[in-house]
């Protein structure tokens, strides 16, 4: 009778299970904050919103993408989403503030 | 023996000391043209997306009212169902390294499955629009957010396709491959939903 057996396999589901609980809490943040109505969310509110962008983006670049073993594709691909939720943010506040009346 | 010992040391302390460019494609997860397209992706959605927020600059008053017919809660919900199915496209991945085939499968069904699930609340979202006479000509609030949105929702049904594909074949470089390009449907949408709902809404 053979008696060796092999050990199951497992995999570390850890990280990405974290991963994913931050990357609802941020949704459901953003959301609450959209919610609110005062006069300093005018003015903060879209830069929240786009810290939390790049935020959920990191996270997925690096945890469900992988990207940690290649850290120049992270940073261009991380720097290329800070320019465009920046720019959109500064262009939102600045309707909202009243700029353009 | 010791030759070999020798050599194996000689070829480790090469592959040491060998300059390794931190812009390595052979580096990145799966196919190198995928991040190329990956990168591309960004840059198409990126304009279209400044486009959108510049022109808000134009029509302040037509963007706040086509702003209170948006579906916040309906889009938030679709936002979570997209990010659990990334979480199934990795842990797919993670499966496939260790040739867990039938996990693998059951786990793209599970990703694959809630893509299909956010394109019936798109449609849902549209259908709603529709209802209320807002179409892709009623004003330039609502073209680019039928552009933007339908656009991504195509990328969402070209990714549950490729899902399909690597699910047939789930070698490891496949699989990371086909789950970048629908991690990149998932990043874009986290860009896209905050963007078009949240930001000018109270915020």
């Amino acid at each position: 009778m053979n008696t060796n057996k092999t050990p199951p396999k497992s995999i570390q589901m850890n990280d990405l299970l974290k991963a994913w609980v931050v990357l609802v809490a941020l949704t459901l943040l953003g959301y609450g904050l959209s919610l609110f109505s005062s006069e300093l969310l005018v003015y903060v509110g879209p830069l929240i919103i786009a810290a939390l962008i790049l935020f959920k983006a990191r996270i997925i670049l690096t945890r469900y993408l992988g990207l940690t073993r290649c850290p120049a594709w992270l940073s261009m691909l991380s720097s290329m989403i800070f320019a465009l939720t920046m720019i959109c943010a500064v262009l939102l506040t600045f309707v909202s503030a009243g700029g353009t009346q | 023996m010791d030759e070999v010992c020798q050599k194996d040391n000689e070829t480790a302390e090469r592959v040491y000391h060998q300059p390794v460019s931190p812009w390595a494609l052979e580096n990145l997860p799966g196919d190198p043209m995928m991040w190329i397209l990956i990168v591309s992706e960004i840059l198409v959605f990126g304009g279209a997306l400044w486009a959108f927020a510049g022109n808000e600059l134009l029509n302040p008053e037509i963007y706040r009212e086509a702003r209170t017919h948006l579906n916040v809660p309906l889009a938030t919900l679709n936002t979570i169902i997209l990010l659990t199915s990334g979480l199934f496209a990795a842990i797919a991945v993670r499966f496939a390294k260790i040739k867990e085939i039938v996990k693998t499968r059951l786990s793209l069904l599970g990703a694959g499955s809630l893509g299909v699930v956010f394109i019936a609340l798109k449609i849902y979202e549209y259908k709603e629009k529709l209802a209320l006479g807002l179409n892709v000509e009623t004003n330039t609030f609502y073209t680019l957010y039928y552009l933007v949105t339908g656009f991504h929702l195509a990328h969402v049904i070209f990714g549950l396709i490729i899902l399909g594909i690597i699910a047939l074949w789930p070698t490891e470089d496949n699989m990371e491959s086909g789950t970048a390009f629908w991690h990149m449907v998932d990043l874009i949408w986290v860009i896209i939903f905050p963007i078009f709902y949240l930001m000018g809404q109270g915020l």
